[in-house]
């Protein structure tokens, strides 16, 4: 696998330019988990430097039978952890807050252009609930179902990234699938309304 | 299968990640049973909705500060020849590392003092060369104490002597009355 056999470059090799193209190719990837983790743009941001920093340290310990986004979801997961023990209030800022970039850039999301504003609105109003809910998951149900329905793993890959049991895997994201449908339970009741109307 | 196992399978249900024979118990448990489909389209809603959010995007600088944090050496490239000492020291938490680190100062600092204190202790070594003796002195007597002197002229008393005590290393002093 192509990916693979950049990161055994950098093992074999110890080119730092490897590594740098693995930052470049991940990152986009490891900063949505992260900010889905975190909740915000800057606690994801320094979640995500972190991981990339631990990942270039213990690179010689990187298994090659484990895509390397799935080693770096579970640095991640551990670093998440950590600062969850050191400091257990992670601030959750709303998401409509616009951030400057260098190159202009000033909001958070991916514009949809076929999207009218209504619509933008809706999806940004779900986006908002959806992240403060699940801001109010336990560390292992969170990650759990982010890797599962944001990023799309199977059982057996979030079980091999998260060094857990295949059913561990599936009773915290039932879990954490339950408690969220109990957050957002008004919410979408609301909606069936409006659009029952 | 009752509703109690149903329901705990039903993530998984949605999933696709149960045998064929469970998928096809619990499809046919949905038929007869409201509350369990109930529970499955509102965890299948809450899927979609996760699955349907926008990808946040990061800075547009970000991969280039992490490679710039890596630049300046923020963080070694550890090998499997990597410096055993440091990889040990890292797994222990910062306080306990200080902790370790001043008790470590302490005892060089006590050590320092320990043997700066024997040293003052000890009795000057005098060579054995250039010492006299008062006439009267025995080698048999307990030495009290060690003052050397610079001796240009020699008292009648003394008489210069190398040491009496030829089988040992003694180090004779030189007395006077």
């Amino acid at each position: 696998m192509e990916f693979s056999e950049t990161a055994l470059s950098v093992q074999q090799c110890e080119d730092r330019k490897a590594f740098d193209e693995l930052v470049h190719r991940y990152h986009r990837h490891a900063y949505n988990v992260a900010y889905r983790m975190t909740g915000n743009h800057n606690d994801a941001e320094d979640l995500t430097q972190e991981t990339f920093l631990k990942a270039y340290r213990f690179f010689d310990r990187y298994r090659r039978d484990m895509p390397f986004e799935n080693w770096l979801y579970r640095i991640m997961s551990n670093t998440f952890l950590d600062w969850l023990r050191r400091r257990p209030k992670i601030s959750v800022r709303s998401l409509d807050e616009t951030i400057e970039h260098e190159d202009s850039e000033s909001t958070l999301e991916l514009p949809n252009s076929s999207e009218g504003p209504e619509a933008l609105l809706i999806a940004r109003e779900l986006d908002d609930r959806l992240q403060r809910a699940l801001t109010t998951l336990p560390h292992d149900f969170r990650i759990t179902v982010i890797l599962a329905d944001i990023e799309g793993l199977s059982y057996e890959e979030i079980s091999d990234t998260l060094g857990c049991s295949i059913g561990t895997v599936r009773s915290r994201l039932h879990r954490a699938r339950k408690l969220l449908r109990e957050k957002l339970k008004p919410y979408f009741e609301s909606i069936k309304n409006c659009d029952s109307v | 299968m009752n509703c109690r196992k149903v329901q705990s399978l039903i993530s998984a249900f949605i999933d696709s990640e149960l045998s064929g024979g469970e998928m096809l118990a619990i499809r046919s448990h949905f038929r007869d049973c409201p509350e369990c489909r109930e529970l499955l389209d509102s965890l299948t809603q809450v899927k979609k909705a996760l699955g349907a959010l926008r990808p946040k995007c990061p800075a547009s600088d970000l991969p280039s500060r992490i490679c710039r944090h890596l630049d300046e050496g923020m963080y070694a490239h550890t090998h499997a020849h990597s410096n055993l000492f440091f990889g040990l020291l890292g797994a222990f938490p910062v306080h306990t590392r200080w902790t370790a680190a001043g008790l470590a100062v302490l005892a060089i600092l006590l050590i320092l003092f320990a043997g700066h204190v024997s040293y003052k202790t000890q009795p000057d070594v005098i060579p054995a060369t250039n010492f006299a003796f008062h006439k009267s002195f025995s080698p048999f007597t307990e030495i009290p104490s060690i003052r050397p002197l610079t001796i240009t002229t020699l008292p009648e008393q003394f008489v210069w002597s190398p040491p009496r005590n030829t089988s040992s290393e003694a180090v004779l002093v030189l007395t006077s009355q």
